[in-house]
């Protein structure tokens, strides 16, 4: 697929869930956005990646085995790298995973299964930051 | 030595009054002596000695009275050999012979007249230390113990029964004077301590006490009538008893009647008080009824916790891809590619949400509690221990019957208990408007024609209106306010999907009829 030049760069959206139909979903999602995923089956996979760079946006499940999405998060905050904007999804959205979750920055809190739209929105704004 | 005691060690008389006795004896004896030795007085004048016999018996021993009599027979021997010599006089021999036989009669009479006495004696004292036993236990027995007296109520049940009165227990139904009328008639005669306890300390004197204390709805005295009247020679029995304070006891009842009729004056009661046993196995049994329940739902519970995250995931997916693939189409050209894409992954994730509720099936299936031999007749009279409770409270008679030959069935033990108490618990309910009187739940066990088991549980209630036994195991069909309709569906569903069977109806003579047909093997997967 050809790239668009660097005058206008394709946003990377980072998708982190252990769970392989939700990444496969999400991923044709963001296809169909016009943006360009990538794909990580843990935190532990993600704080591996070299690139981390040009990721503009994270999409992360909260429960995984290994460390939590919320984990993650701390660890990020820890490292002096920029941190792109991060969306957590959650079956389990109770008060305190979604208070832990915004104090450490994160930028939306979203139940599963996804409200689409809600989710398409959330991606936008974040990436205009 | 006692061989050689002449004397009789035990007096029955004063001393002064026996040595008198003696010395006349003893005078006598002497006189007779004289007059037959010395005098020509042609009689038998040594009979007389028989007279000093007599006189000694009863301070002498057996072998004092044996030598008496020979002493006597001495003496009249030599009495005629003194006046006769040697000369054979016939009528002298005579009266000599006339006389030792007299003796020796004499004596043998008094030898047997000692010995009866002493054989009464010692049956005698034999009977006062069995009666001295038997007190003793009586009184020291920690089991509460009675003496009735149940002569006259005997005699009331022998009179109905010559006029022709065959079913007692019918008999007390149209009669309600007759259980007040019966206790009425049995006087206590006797209670030991331990039942002075046990009923707190009454009168054992007070013929009210009988009455006050056997509760008011107690069927046991009637069964204990019923035993009287078809002359079992045993009763025994579960009752309720009210004691001083006002607390119900239930006691285990036990009455052996006498063989002889005339001892029905003295019959033995004995209770045991099993209130704490009771409460503890009703106790028992309510814990196990709610463990079971507890259970139940605590795995139905994380049941559905799992069952609801496992199955979020590809539902999550699948309503992503779906709204995806609207995206992919909407697009102009439709980017049919990734249609196709999306499509296949909906089929994929679509399979993994089967396949998730396919293996809890299976898992739940694997954890179907197991099979054990269960008697029918235990298992309904257990559920009737376990709502005695609810059914005292709505007065309720509950009557069971057991079809002879009736074999234990292989099941599931807690699944039969819940229909159980599901009919029961729909019976008392449904005769809440019922006169109190006329409620009454029947169950009765037999044979389902080599299907199995059948188990009836009828009520006396209104019965089920045609529109009610149309959808009676509908799930959500309630006629209770508060009912949310679950329970015969449920219970049909658990007994079908173990070969078995629950079916309604109306009994010809009135109120609603369950029948569950239990296999003698269930289905077990």
């Amino acid at each position: 697929m050809a790239r668009p030049e660097k005058l206008y760069k394709t946003p990377v959206i980072a998708i982190v869930d252990d769970d392989r139909s939700i990444r496969e979903a999400l991923d044709d999602l963001i296809l169909s956005c016009g943006y360009q995923s990538r794909l990580f089956t843990s935190a532990e996979d993600y704080l591996a990646a070299e690139d981390r760079a040009s990721i503009d946006c994270m999409l992360v499940d909260v429960k995984m085995p290994g460390l939590t999405g919320i984990e993650l998060q701390a660890v990020l905050n820890e490292q002096d790298t920029r941190k792109p904007p991060m969306i957590f999804m959650t079956s389990y959205s109770d008060n305190k995973t979604r208070t832990a979750a915004m104090s450490g920055g994160a930028f939306a809190f979203l139940g599963k299964p996804v409200n689409f739209s809600q989710l398409v929105q959330c991606l936008e704004r974040a990436l205009k930051r | 030595m006692p061989s050689l005691e002449l004397v009789n060690p035990k007096r029955r008389l004063s001393a002064r009054y026996e040595i008198g006795i003696l010395s006349f004896a003893f005078a006598l004896a002497l006189t007779v002596f004289y007059l037959d030795t010395f005098t020509d007085i042609h009689s038998a004048l040594a009979t007389l000695y028989v007279i000093t016999l007599l006189l000694s018996a009863e301070t002498l021993t057996e072998k004092g009275t044996l030598l008496l009599t020979a002493v006597c027979v001495g003496l009249s021997t030599l009495s005629y050999a003194a006046a006769h010599g040697t000369d054979a006089d016939l009528a002298a021999i005579l009266r000599l012979a006339v006389a030792v036989a007299a003796i020796l009669i004499t004596c043998a009479l008094i030898i047997r007249n000692h010995r009866a006495r002493h054989d009464l004696l010692k049956s005698n004292v034999a009977l006062k230390s069995s009666e001295e036993r038997y007190r003793t236990i009586f009184e020291q027995s920690r089991v509460a113990l009675w003496e009735r007296d149940y002569s006259e109520v005997r005699a009331l049940l022998t009179k109905l029964k010559t006029q022709g009165v065959v079913d007692l227990r019918a008999h007390a139904r149209d009669n309600p004077d007759f259980i007040a009328d019966c206790i009425e008639r049995i006087p206590t005669v006797a209670a030991n301590a331990a039942a002075l306890e046990l009923l707190g300390n009454v009168s054992a004197q007070n013929d009210g006490s009988t009455r006050r204390y056997i509760a008011q709805d107690d069927a046991t005295f009637l069964d204990l009538m019923v035993a009287i009247f078809e002359n079992q020679s045993y009763f025994e029995g579960k009752g309720t008893v009210v004691t001083s304070d006002g607390t119900n006891k239930l006691v285990l009842l036990t009455v052996g009647f006498p063989v002889d009729v005339a001892n029905f004056n003295r019959v033995i009661v004995g209770m045991f008080d099993i209130t704490e046993r009771e409460l503890a196995q009703k106790a028992l049994f309510e814990a196990q009824a709610d463990l079971a329940l507890a259970s139940r739902a605590a795995t139905v519970g994380a049941l559905s916790a799992s069952l609801a995250h496992e199955l979020n995931q590809p539902l999550g997916a699948l309503v992503v891809n779906a709204q995806t693939l609207q995206r992919w189409l909407d697009r102009d050209p439709p980017d049919l590619m990734a249609v196709s894409r999306s499509a296949e992954r909906i089929v994929r994730d679509s399979q993994r949400a089967s396949d998730i509720i396919q293996s809890t099936r299976s898992l739940l299936s694997e954890r179907t509690p197991v099979l054990e031999p269960v008697s029918l007749a235990d298992l309904v009279s257990e559920t009737q221990a376990l709502m005695d409770g609810e059914l005292s409270r709505n007065r309720i008679a509950f009557e069971t019957s057991e079809a002879p030959g009736i074999n234990n069935v292989s099941a599931v033990r807690i699944e039969l208990q819940q229909v159980l108490i599901n009919l029961i618990t729909n019976a008392i309910q449904a005769m809440a408007a019922t006169p109190e009187e006329l409620r009454r739940i029947s169950v009765s066990i037999t044979t389902a024609d080599g299907q199995g088991v059948r188990v009836s549980v009828r009520d006396s209630g209104p019965g089920l209106s045609a529109d009610i036994l149309e959808k009676l195991f509908k799930p959500f069909c309630t006629t209770k306010e508060t009912g949310l309709g679950m329970g015969l569906a449920i219970c049909r569903g658990m007994l079908e999907a173990r070969g078995g069977s629950l079916t309604a109806s109306n009994h010809t003579e009135g109120g609603a009829l369950f029948e569950m047909i239990v296999p003698m093997e269930a289905i077990h997967e």
